[in-house]
């Protein structure tokens, strides 16, 4: 055809009352008669589906036309599907009343265990999800509660945690929160020019024009963290303001200054790339390592961690002497600073004992508190509660993760206290169930604990740990494929996937992954490596990129023939251990994100 | 169910997203009214993601979502049933019965209109589209142009018929080269 701009003058027919009957201007003889024809032929049945098709296309790409500057005014609030497809939140927008076209209007877009709304007076109604919210709805969460807030045609997203109450609105000046009361996660997509995001509590105004944060509204406390770009923060009663940048924090609080303070948390959204060193090297006596560097200078540790590409290196604390590690991180500081993070990790049997929770918290908390008055707390990033009572490769349950969820809320709530409180800014890791393979059971006592809303006022963030020990095995001489399933379904690693947090794989230990695991072309006959290489296929295929490898460095010795020590310690030099080093970086290149198949043909389109 | 077929972590809501412009469409065939599709829209969604479990694997989203569009649109036509474009029953249930079968690819309609709009001039495209911008928007360009509405409409009816038959055209196979 030459064009669309053919078309004549013609009478009346079954195709003009078709798209008259879309454009509303049938009469209803008209009607009638369009039905009378519907029925009797097919054809025309065809080219009336076809006709809405255009309908609705057409609706879809003017809505794409009133996003743009154009001299009509605004019907329509939304961004067609073409565009939507290639945003998840985008297209949420579909479903919004479409009265206020340049303020889309906030809308639920997933929910979990209780979450209401309280509209105006009326009594509380169970939320729906995608139900877009109106400036007086009050939306209340029960406890084991999530809600995700969106708006269409931006990638902003709010998460509101379990027990938190809040209003959401927006207009011609941007969008407002009111945060009566708990925790506010939000990815907030850069705001138009003057039409900011305000998140109100009772004590404070957060004012945000593009970031990733989360606010915290108590009765007398408000305390905000922002983990990229940066949010205003005022206090409501008096004239205090302050800028909090990324990897900060603030806290509005009675009678306290106004201040900013670092965060020291792990960025989960980027790649740990890890290694261990100990600073005691067994239990029960954990004699001290009295040089964690073992004669090699700092900075060929640091430059052969750079060249590894290594930034973080977890240490497992010593039970007396501090010194040793304090000398080991003045030196990372000094050769390698800000591009390294140090996690402090350790360990107890027998965590239902609020003893030994006592005992794990005090001796991390010793060694930290070492770190910090040695000047060298901005290194430490967090620290890693590690394996608890074996479970002797039998499943996990979700009585077990229930119990050490408050094991571990608890702890964490002990060595705030003896550190001033320092964990709150920072990261903590959770290791799985048992030695450290079982997830099974986490998702539904993850949410019956609360442990989100609950381990958030604790730490900065958190993140579990995979260490491959006593996971039990699906059979004698089992293949990779069976190994696969196994880690799935019997470590719950599937299950895990749910839960929607990070995860890393600490192999380390001696424990853990065995030298030549991962050696290419090395096949054993008994297929030993099978388990390794079916993990590390599992770990690639649902992208799960953190791992810490090591130790690091020790002296020679016979006693680690066996252990993926990395280097060992010569006078001055690092003497690398080809096998070790080998499975280091086939884990390292082997776990790599690959490009994302395209799901879908809109997708496609949209490339 | 497999992480393919579990629809409970954003799954669904991607599922319902690639196939949420071709659901919408399937509606407007069996409403009369957008408002009334919207309506829909929104019940037969909030319908989809409780039930979402019932699907053993994405390819049966489609399907299975007109279904459930559709007996939420019987319910809507209840209300709209005093509308004078309503049509009976049984033309309703064949649209809807023909309407399960995909013929092409919604994606590849959106394609060639796009391709099929971009030929028309800047002033028939405005006013092809003007209908979904504002309510007065044809008034307007009829007051602008001194035209009345009727014969812009008419226009419109024109333009649209030709949009389809054009997206029509796009649409067919291209035919094999026969060697001479």
């Amino acid at each position: 055809m030459s064009g669309p701009e053919q078309g004549q003058d013609h009478p009346p027919d079954p195709q003009d009352l078709v798209e008259d009957y879309f454009m509303g201007r049938l009469s209803a003889e008209e009607a009638a008669r369009l039905q009378e024809l519907l029925v009797q032929d097919p054809a025309l049945r065809d080219d009336f589906r076809h006709a809405a098709e255009l309908d609705a296309i057409l609706r879809d790409t003017a809505a794409m036309q009133a996003e743009e500057p154009g001299p009509l005014p605004r019907k329509l609030g939304w961004r067609p599907v073409l565009a939507a497809a290639a945003c998840l939140v985008l297209s949420l927008g579909l479903f919004m009343a479409l009265r206020e076209p340049a303020h889309p209007q906030p809308l639920l877009s997933e929910l979990r265990g209780s979450v209401g709304i309280i509209r105006g007076e009326q009594p509380r109604v169970a939320a729906s999800p995608l139900t877009t919210l109106k400036p007086d709805d009050l939306v209340v969460l029960g406890a084991s509660s999530a809600a995700t807030i969106a708006f269409p045609n931006e990638s902003t997203r709010l998460e509101l945690l379990s027990g938190a109450r809040a209003r959401f609105r927006s207009d011609r000046a941007g969008k407002q929160v009111a945060l009566v009361h708990g925790v506010l996660k939000a990815e907030v997509a850069k705001q138009a020019g003057g039409a900011p995001l305000v998140i109100t509590t009772p004590g404070a105004k957060a004012t945000v024009v593009g970031t990733r944060f989360s606010i915290e509204a108590r009765e007398k406390k408000t305390r905000l963290m922002v983990d990229k770009g940066s949010v205003e923060l005022a206090e409501r009663a008096g004239a205090a303001s302050v800028l909090v940048e990324r990897n900060h924090f603030a806290e509005v609080r009675e009678g306290a200054p106004l201040q900013v303070r670092p965060l020291f948390a792990l960025d989960f959204s980027q790649r740990i790339i890890g290694v261990q060193q100990k600073a005691a090297l067994r239990e029960p006596k954990i004699p001290v390592v009295p040089d964690l560097s073992y004669g090699v200078p700092p900075s060929v540790i640091a430059r052969r961690m750079r060249a590894m590409g290594v930034n973080l290196v977890m240490i497992q604390v010593s039970h007396g002497d501090q010194q040793p590690v304090v000398q080991f991180v003045q030196g990372l500081k000094e050769n390698a600073g800000g591009a390294l993070s140090i996690v402090l990790s350790d360990w107890k049997w027998h965590l239902d004992q609020a003893a030994k929770r006592e005992e794990l918290a005090r001796d991390l908390a010793t060694c930290y508190t070492a770190l910090a008055e040695a000047g060298l707390d901005d290194m430490v990033k967090g620290c890693h509660f590690g394996e608890n009572d074996p479970l002797d490769g039998k499943p996990s349950t979700a009585g077990q993760w229930t119990k050490r969820f408050d094991h571990i809320v608890d702890l964490a709530g002990r060595l705030n206290d003896k550190t001033g409180q320092a964990f709150t800014s920072r990261s903590i890791l959770i290791h799985g169930e048992g030695s450290g393979a079982h997830f099974k059971g986490i998702l539904a006592a993850h949410a019956a604990a609360d442990f989100e809303e609950r381990m958030l006022r604790k730490c900065r963030n958190y993140a579990f740990a995979f260490q491959l020990l006593d996971a039990g095995v699906p059979g004698p001489g089992s293949s990779v494929v069976q190994w696969q399933a196994h880690f799935n379904d019997h470590c719950g690693l599937d299950e895990f996937t749910r839960l929607g947090q990070a995860i890393v794989f600490v192999g380390s230990t001696g424990d853990g992954l065995i030298p030549r695991s991962l050696e290419p072309g090395f096949r054993p006959e008994d297929g030993w490596n099978n388990q390794v290489r079916a993990l590390r296929k599992v770990f690639r295929d649902t992208k799960r990129l953190h791992f810490l490898f090591g130790p690091m460095l020790r002296n020679a010795c016979t006693c680690d023939r066996a252990k993926p020590v990395l280097h060992h310690a010569s006078g001055n030099k690092l003497i690398l251990r080809d096998q070790q080093i080998s499975d280091w970086s086939a884990w390292k290149n082997g776990v790599q994100e690959q490009p994302a198949p395209a799901t879908n043909r809109l997708e496609q389109a949209e490339e | 169910m497999t992480n393919e077929t579990d629809f409970n972590d954003g799954r669904f809501l991607r599922v319902f997203i690639q196939h949420e412009a071709a659901l919408r469409a399937y509606a407007r065939a069996l409403l009369p009214d957008w408002h009334a599709v919207d309506e829909a829209m929104q019940e037969a969604s909030v319908v989809m993601w409780r039930k979402v479990d019932q699907l053993q694997s994405t390819d049966e989203f489609l399907p299975w979502a007109k279904t459930v569009l559709r007996f939420e649109i019987l319910k809507a036509r209840r209300k709209h049933a005093r509308d004078r474009h309503v049509f009976s029953n049984e033309l309703i249930e064949m649209l809807a019965e023909e309407g399960l079968e995909e013929d092409q690819p919604f994606a590849e309609r959106q394609r060639a209109l796009a391709s099929c709009l971009a030929k028309l001039s800047p002033e028939n495209r405005e006013l092809v589209l003007a209908p979904y911008l504002a309510d007065r928007a044809v008034t307007e360009i009829a007051e602008q142009s001194g035209r009345t509405v009727n014969s812009l409409y008419k226009r419109m009816g024109r333009l649209r018929l030709t949009l389809r038959r054009c997206i029509e055209d796009a649409l067919q196979p291209v035919p094999a080269e026969v060697p001479s």
